[in-house]
C-alpha cells in the first residue's frame, strides 16, 4: 500500500515536473522577447528565415507536408499575410491543402503568426489484409490551428527561435462506413490529430553576398488537454472505474495528459528534426535553395482501433517511420511586393514494419515498429512527393 | 544584458536537453495494450430457483451468454442456477485471442462443456470455434480454425462437435456455395479437447446445428433450409426472405424441424394465420418450420410480452430440450436506452420466464447471444 502511494506521487511529481519545465521553456521564450522589446536592442531579423511552422510532425500532418519558404520574401504593412497550396501524393492518397498565415511584427526582431489550414485529403481504408479496400475516401475541412512566435537573437540576428503551438480544431474521430459497422478513417485521412502539440525551433543564419545557409533544430511535443474530464469516446461503468489501476485512469480521466494520446488511442511521440538548406540569390528577383530535412520520432506512433464502437484497443502504428528524410528544392521569384514560392520535396524513409510484414505476431509489440536495419524504403521512393506554390504579401 | 540573454538562452537550451532525454525514456509515458477491466458480475439478479423448477421442472439449469464490456470486447460467462449464490462466471478465452468477440455459445447434452467460436476484430468472416469445460479455471480447446457456429452432436456414446468453416452468411443461394463446408470432429467428454481429425458433414455451410438422429442440419440468412445429410436433399424454407438465428430442433422424433426469427415483410409459408400471411414485422415473430415450409407454430412477441411493445425479438436459441427456447426481448425506455431482457419460453404452453429478473442489477446488450440448458431431459 505504502509503495502504491509512494508510486502516485512520484508520477505526479514527474508530472509536475514536466509541465514546469514546458512552462519554464515557454517562459524563457517571453523573457527574449521582452528583453528586445524593452531595451530596444536592434537586432536584424534576417529575411530568409521565415520558418512558419515547419511541420515536424507533431500534428498528425493537417495539410500533408509543410513548406519551409526561402527567398527575400515581403514585410512591411502591418499585416503580412502567405497563402502555401500543397499538394502531397502516396501510394495511398492524396492531400491537398491551402495554408493561410497571417504574421504581424509585436517588435523589430520577433513575429507573432496564426496559420489557417484547410485540407482536402482523398484515400483508401483497409481493415485488414484479407478485406480489400475500401477507395475513393474523401475527408475535407479545417485542420489544426497553429499560432508561432518567432524571435531573432545574437548580435546580428542571426539565431532565431520558433515556438509554436498547434490545436487540435481538426477532426480525428471522422468515420465512414454504415451505420452499423462504423469506421474511423485512417490517420493519414484525419484533418488533425486531436492533441496541442508544442514546438521549439532553434535557427542559425549565415548570410553572403550571393548565398546563404539556414540550420534548423526543431524539437516537437504533443499533449491532451480535455476541458469535460473524461474521454469523449470511450466510457466504462462505475464498477469498472473502480478496479482501473490509477495507470488506466490517467487514460480516460483527465484534464491535462502531459504526452501525446488522444482520446481514441492515438498516440503521437516527441520528434526531432533539422534541416539544412542553402539558397542562392545571385540571380536578381530569384533566389533558388537546397535543402535536407531529416526527421526522427523519439518513439513509436500508436493507432487507434478502426472500427467505431468496438474496444478501445490502439496498436503500434506498423507503418511507423523510425527516421524519414525529405530533399527539398525551391524557387522564389519575382518583385519584392509579390514573391511568389514554388518547391518540390521528396521524401525518403525508413522501411516501416508493414513494408516487410514484420509487425505480424504479436501487434503489440513495438520492436518491429523501433527497427533500425532495415534501410530505406527504395520502393516507396518516388511514390511520396509534395509540391507547393505560395504568395506573401501585406496588408496596412 | 549580454550575461542575461546568455542565462536565457541556457534555459532554453537545459529545457530542450531535457525534454530530449526524457523522451528516450518511458518518461512520462510510452503507450501499452490495454485491456478493459471486467468487473464482478452481480450475484442474485436471477430468477428464483423455485421459479426456475416450476417452469421447466428442475433447477438444474444452465445459461451462457456473451456479453460485451464497456471498452472491452464480448465475453463469455455461464450462470449455474444449482448454486448457493447464483452469480455469473466468466469463463477464460483463448491466451492469443484475448481481443476477438465471443459468439454463440452451446452446452453440451451432459451440461459439462461449452462449445462457441471466436470473430476476428479485424476480418469479421474470419472466425475460429473452441470448446472448453463450464469452469472458471478451464483453458479453450481450439476446435478448428476457421470455424463458426459449432454445435454439440450426440451419437451412440461419442460427442462430436459440428462447425461451418466461413462465417459468410449473406449468400444468395446455398447451393451454389460449394467452397465452404460444415465438418465434425469428436470431442473427448471430458476435457473438451478434439479426437481425431475432422470429417465432412455437408458440402455446404450449415449454422443451425444438426439434429437428434443426423438427418437433418438446417441453416438461415440469406436463405434458409433444412437439408437431409443422407440424400443431400435442400427444403427451402420461408423462401425469399432472409432469416435469423437458426436452430434445429432437438427432438428425437421430429427431427425435420428449424426454428428461426424472422425478419419484416411476407412470409411465405405453408399454414399461416392470416396476420402472418400479410406481413410480419422485423423480428416480431419466433418461427417453427419442418421441411415442407410449413409453418409448426409461431411465437408473437407483442402477443406474448406486451410490456415489450415496439420491441424485438433477438437472437433466439431451442434448448436442448425440445420444449423450450430462450431469446432475448428488447424495449425502449423513456430515456432512449434500449433494455435486454432474456427470457425462457416454453413452446408448448407459450409461457415465459423472465431470467434476469433484476434487471437493474444485470442487463444483457446488443451482443449478448444467451443458450439455457435444461438438466434432466
Amino acid at each position: 500500500m505504502q509503495n502504491a502511494k509512494k508510486n502516485i506521487w512520484l508520477r505526479a511529481l514527474k508530472r509536475y515536473c514536466h509541465i514546469g519545465i514546458v512552462l519554464s521553456a515557454c517562459a524563457a521564450g517571453l523573457l527574449v522577447f521582452h528583453a528586445g522589446h524593452h531595451k530596444g536592442i536592434a537586432l536584424q531579423t534576417t529575411p530568409w528565415a521565415c520558418v512558419g511552422g515547419c511541420g515536424a510532425g507533431g500534428s498528425g500532418g493537417a495539410g500533408g507536408a509543410t513548406a519551409k519558404w526561402i527567398g527575400r520574401g515581403v514585410s512591411g504593412g502591418l499585416l503580412d499575410i502567405q497563402s502555401m497550396y500543397s499538394s502531397t501524393a502516396t501510394k495511398q492518397s492524396i492531400s491537398k491543402a491551402l495554408e493561410l498565415r497571417f504574421s504581424i511584427k509585436p517588435t523589430y526582431t520577433t513575429t507573432l503568426a496564426l496559420t489557417v489550414p484547410f485540407a482536402e485529403k482523398t484515400g483508401s481504408l483497409q481493415t485488414s489484409t484479407v478485406d480489400a479496400p475500401t477507395t475513393g475516401l474523401i475527408n475535407n475541412g479545417f485542420g489544426d490551428l497553429r499560432v508561432d512566435y518567432i524571435g531573432a537573437f545574437g548580435l546580428s540576428g542571426d539565431l532565431s527561435y520558433d515556438f509554436t503551438l498547434s490545436l487540435p480544431t481538426g477532426g480525428y474521430a471522422t468515420t465512414t462506413g454504415s451505420d452499423k459497422s462504423q469506421k474511423y478513417l485512417p490517420t493519414s485521412l484525419q484533418l488533425g490529430a486531436g492533441l496541442y502539440n508544442l514546438s521549439l525551433d532553434l535557427g542559425k543564419t549565415i548570410d553572403a553576398d550571393k548565398s546563404m545557409m539556414l540550420f534548423d533544430i526543431i524539437y516537437s511535443y504533443s499533449f491532451a488537454v480535455n476541458f469535460n474530464g473524461q474521454n469523449q469516446y470511450y466510457n466504462f461503468s462505475q464498477q469498472q472505474k473502480d478496479i482501473m489501476t490509477d495507470a488506466q485512469k490517467e487514460r480516460f480521466y483527465y484534464y491535462f495528459k502531459p504526452y501525446g494520446e488522444n482520446d481514441l488511442g492515438g498516440y503521437t511521440p516527441p520528434n526531432l528534426m533539422a534541416s539544412a538548406f542553402y539558397g542562392y540569390k545571385g540571380m536578381e528577383d530569384f533566389v533558388h535553395s537546397f535543402g535536407l530535412m531529416f526527421s526522427v520520432p523519439l518513439g513509436v506512433a500508436w493507432i487507434p482501433s478502426l472500427k467505431s464502437g468496438t474496444p478501445y484497443d490502439p496498436t503500434p502504428d506498423p507503418d511507423n517511420q523510425v527516421w524519414n528524410a525529405t530533399l527539398c528544392y525551391g524557387l522564389e521569384f519575382s518583385k519584392s511586393n509579390f514573391p511568389i514560392f514554388i518547391a518540390a520535396y521528396l521524401p525518403i524513409h525508413a522501411k516501416t514494419a508493414s513494408a516487410t510484414n514484420a509487425q505480424i505476431g504479436n501487434p503489440y509489440d513495438i520492436k518491429p515498429m523501433q527497427d533500425w536495419s532495415r534501410g530505406p524504403d527504395w520502393n516507396d521512393i518516388f511514390h511520396r512527393w509534395s509540391v507547393f506554390i505560395g504568395l506573401k504579401t501585406f496588408l496596412f | 544584458m549580454v550575461l542575461n540573454k546568455r542565462v536565457i538562452l541556457a534555459l532554453i537550451f537545459a529545457a530542450f536537453s531535457v525534454f530530449m532525454i526524457s523522451s528516450c525514456s518511458d518518461w512520462p509515458y510510452k503507450p501499452t495494450q490495454f485491456v478493459a477491466p471486467i468487473p464482478p458480475p452481480p450475484a442474485n439478479a436471477f430468477v428464483s430457483k423455485d421459479s426456475l423448477a416450476s417452469f421447466v421442472g428442475t433447477s438444474n439449469v444452465t445459461l451462457a451468454y456473451t456479453k460485451t464490456i464497456p471498452g472491452g470486447t464480448q465475453v463469455l460467462y455461464f450462470v449455474d442456477f444449482t448454486d448457493s449464490i447464483v452469480s455469473p462466471k466468466l469463463l477464460k478465452r483463448p491466451a492469443d485471442k484475448q481481443d476477438w468477440a465471443v459468439w454463440c455459445p452451446i452446452i453440451s447434452s451432459k451440461g459439462t462443456l461449452v462449445t462457441y467460436y471466436l470473430i476476428d476484430p479485424s476480418n469479421s468472416k474470419h472466425a475460429a470455434a473452441y470448446c472448453q469445460k463450464l469452469d472458471t479455471n478451464a483453458v479453450p480447446n481450439l476446435i478448428d480454425d476457421p470455424g463458426s457456429d459449432p454445435h454439440f452432436i450426440d451419437s451412440a456414446s461419442n460427442l462430436y462437435i459440428s462447425y461451418a468453416d466461413t462465417t459468410d452468411i449473406l449468400i444468395a443461394d446455398y447451393k451454389t456455395l460449394t467452397t465452404r463446408h460444415t465438418y465434425k470432429v469428436q470431442i473427448n467428454p471430458a476435457t473438451g479437447q478434439i479426437i481425431g481429425t475432422k470429417t465432412l458433414l455437408a458440402p455446404f455451410p450449415f449454422y443451425g446445428g444438426l439434429s437428434y438422429d443426423s438427418k437433418y442440419i438446417c441453416t438461415g440468412y440469406a436463405n434458409a433450409y433444412i437439408y437431409n445429410t443422407i440424400s443431400q436433399i435442400f427444403f427451402p424454407i420461408n423462401t425469399g426472405l432472409q432469416t435469423c438465428n437458426p436452430s434445429t430442433t432437438p427432438d428425437s422424433l421430429k427431427t425435420g424441424q428449424m426454428m428461426f426469427l424472422n425478419i419484416g415483410g411476407t412470409q411465405n409459408m405453408l399454414n399461416m394465420p392470416a396476420a402472418i400471411a400479410s406481413g410480419a414485422g422485423e423480428h416480431m415473430y419466433v418461427f417453427i418450420a419442418d421441411t415442407t415450409n410449413t409453418l409448426i407454430k409461431s411465437f408473437s412477441l407483442v402477443d406474448m410480452l406486451p410490456g415489450y411493445f415496439g420491441g424485438e425479438w433477438q437472437c433466439p436459441k431451442w434448448t436442448n430440450n425440445a420444449g423450450y427456447f430462450c431469446a432475448l426481448a428488447t424495449k425502449a425506455t423513456t430515456a432512449d436506452v434500449v433494455v435486454y431482457d432474456c427470457f425462457l419460453i416454453s413452446i408448448t404452453s407459450g409461457k415465459t420466464l423472465l431470467l434476469n429478473t433484476k434487471s437493474t442489477l444485470l442487463q444483457f446488450n446488443s451482443n449478448s447471444k444467451p443458450y439455457v440448458y435444461i438438466g434432466g431431459k
